[in-house]
């Protein structure tokens, strides 16, 4: 066993890169490879990185969190959603709130989970996977009206699940050891709101801060300095005091786009070192699955998955029905959303750490198990519902 | 020495309302040409067209959308879309234009100009006034002439 955090590093980043190579010869997607490499690497299996070095994830954890949800903050600006239109933004909220709705009516009523837990894995469940979505609509050259709104929806599909997602961990965060009586859960709403509230003014605050000193950038390397340091910044402030990194960055992410004329730089300079970093996330992810606990959720993961299939079907039905879209989108977009991948399991990684203990072990195993299957499953789907719109032609 | 001593004046610019047709054909008669302003009325600058802008029409939409999200990898293929003949018309500069851009002011030093182009990674920046009248462009080798002229080379 390698006790080095160092050589753990390297390892996993050579490993990560000859296993991403090897499997997409299958066909399987590269997240879904690099969790599968954290399976491997982890004390459940050959044990090779030591049990320290993961029980750190949570410090990249934070910082890639706070990326993504960065980079996703930008899309929040009045110019997307100009550019997506009131149609796409429309069902792109239903059907990312109807599924949370969903899954957690059906945690916390029919399968009796507490009700911190139905509301994260409520939250878990709105998420899609934009990667997924935009290969197969490159692979199959589908196009038409379906995939132009597809396409739009997953854009800015997935800050909405992250907004969703911080607002339900402050919320859960609260319950967790919640007071049983009335006067209890009202001090619980207070601070839970309280933790939504400073986040917002936190990522406002940092953004003004950036915004009014950015003149001092000179090069390019000044400029991914710059950016990456007021990210951490921002996460790492949200982390002491106590707020959500998540909503912090986002709003840091939008509140910069709409006030920053350049922003575009600023959030393109991330992508130079962004995918180290992701690599290292998603091995974390598989290597922090404890592997008896896999075997022990299979039943609410099944449960995860049909609840979230049948929300986010509703859910895009509901929003085409309101927007006045065609029959196809009403009928099929659902399905289409389907795929799940990063955003999902970073929410999760979150969730294990804020809840902790055998709680926080199962909403990571249910998360994984289900995006797994998702991610394998999601690109037929996705294929499937293309194919009946009639954005895919069907080759003789 | 400033932007407005080493800038052209003679800018190439279009309106709103340009045709995609007509846009090309400025793009085709001139030499080396990475963008063009697009101003209104009042001379105000209120877009910018570069080559890249006219490659999006031949790729599948949202490839802007995409760009960060994160873990979506954009198969940056043109040729894919077949347009329309009538897309010459239909499309007019102001649906392909980029409304955020970088400028630079007329009072500027050249050495900002210089620094601004090396960041941005463009070659070519407009020239605006106070009030965001486009005056003028200036590229790397605006600055460059003017400062082989400022030895007595040229």
């Amino acid at each position: 066993m390698i006790e080095s955090p160092v050589l753990s590093l390297g390892i996993i980043f050579i490993l990560g890169f000859f296993f991403s190579r090897l499997i997409k010869k299958l066909k399987i997607p590269t997240i879904t490879a690099y969790i599968i490499l954290g399976i491997f690497l982890s004390p459940n299996l050959f044990n090779l990185i030591s049990e320290n070095f993961f029980e750190s994830s949570g410090f990249f954890t934070n910082i890639v969190l706070g990326m993504i949800a960065f980079s996703l903050g930008e899309g929040f600006s009045l110019r997307t959603f100009k550019e997506v239109g009131r149609a796409v933004t429309g069902i792109s909220i239903t059907a990312s709130v109807i599924p949370w709705i969903f899954v957690t009516l059906a945690f916390w009523f029919i399968f009796k989970q507490p009700f911190y837990i139905a509301l994260v894995m409520g939250a878990i469940a709105s998420a899609t996977d934009p990667a997924t979505t935009v290969a197969v609509t490159q692979e199959y050259k589908s196009k038409g009206e379906f995939t132009d709104t597809l396409l739009g929806i997953v854009a800015i599909d997935d800050a909405w699940a992250l907004i969703i997602f911080g607002l339900s961990l402050s919320l859960a965060g609260s319950f967790i050891n919640g007071g049983a009586n009335l006067a209890g859960v009202y001090k619980d709403l207070l601070k839970a709101f309280l933790e939504i509230g400073g986040s917002i003014l936190l990522g406002t605050i940092i953004a003004l801060l950036f915004n009014k000193f950015c003149h001092f950038i000179h090069t390019t390397k000044d400029r991914l300095i710059y950016t990456f340091g007021f990210l951490l910044l921002c996460a790492g402030s949200a982390v002491i005091f106590n707020l959500s990194v998540i909503l912090a960055c986002m709003i840091f992410g939008a509140v910069l786009a709409n006030i920053n004329r350049t922003s575009f730089d600023y959030f393109d300079s991330l992508r130079e070192i962004d995918a180290p970093l992701y690599l290292i996330f998603f091995v974390l992810a598989g290597a922090s699955l404890k592997l008896d606990m896999f075997m022990k959720v299979l039943a609410l993961t099944a449960a995860f998955i049909l609840m979230r299939s049948i929300g986010k079907t509703s859910g895009a039905f509901v929003g085409a029905r309101m927007v006045g879209a065609s029959t196809a989108i009403k009928k099929y977009m659902g399905l289409a959303l389907l795929p799940q991948a990063g955003v999902a399991l970073g929410c999760a990684l979150v969730a294990k750490h804020t809840i902790g203990g055998v709680w926080g072990d199962l909403v990571l195993s249910v998360a994984i198990a289900a995006t797994v299957i998702f991610e394998l499953a999601g690109p037929w789907v996705t294929k499937l519902s293309l194919v009946r719109a009639g954005d895919i032609g069907i080759e003789e | 020495m400033k932007v407005k001593d080493a800038m052209k004046k003679d800018v190439i610019k279009v309106r709103r309302s340009t045709s995609l047709r007509a846009l090309l054909g400025i793009f085709k008669d001139f030499h080396s040409l990475p963008l063009i302003p697009v101003v209104n009325g009042d001379e105000r600058l209120i877009g910018i067209v570069y080559s890249e802008n006219l490659l999006d029409l031949l790729r599948p939409r949202q490839t802007k959308l995409f760009r960060n999200v994160p873990f979506v990898e954009i198969d940056k293929a043109v040729f894919d879309l077949e347009p329309l003949p009538a897309m010459g018309e239909l499309i007019i500069t102001e649906d392909i234009m980029d409304t955020n851009f970088v400028v630079i002011g007329e009072d500027d030093s050249l050495a900002d100009a210089y620094k601004s182009l090396q960041l941005h990674k463009v070659e070519k920046l407009p020239v605006v006034d106070k009030e965001g009248r486009l005056l003028g462009i200036i590229g790397i080798f605006d600055i460059i002439w003017r400062m082989f002229k400022e030895k007595g080379i040229v």
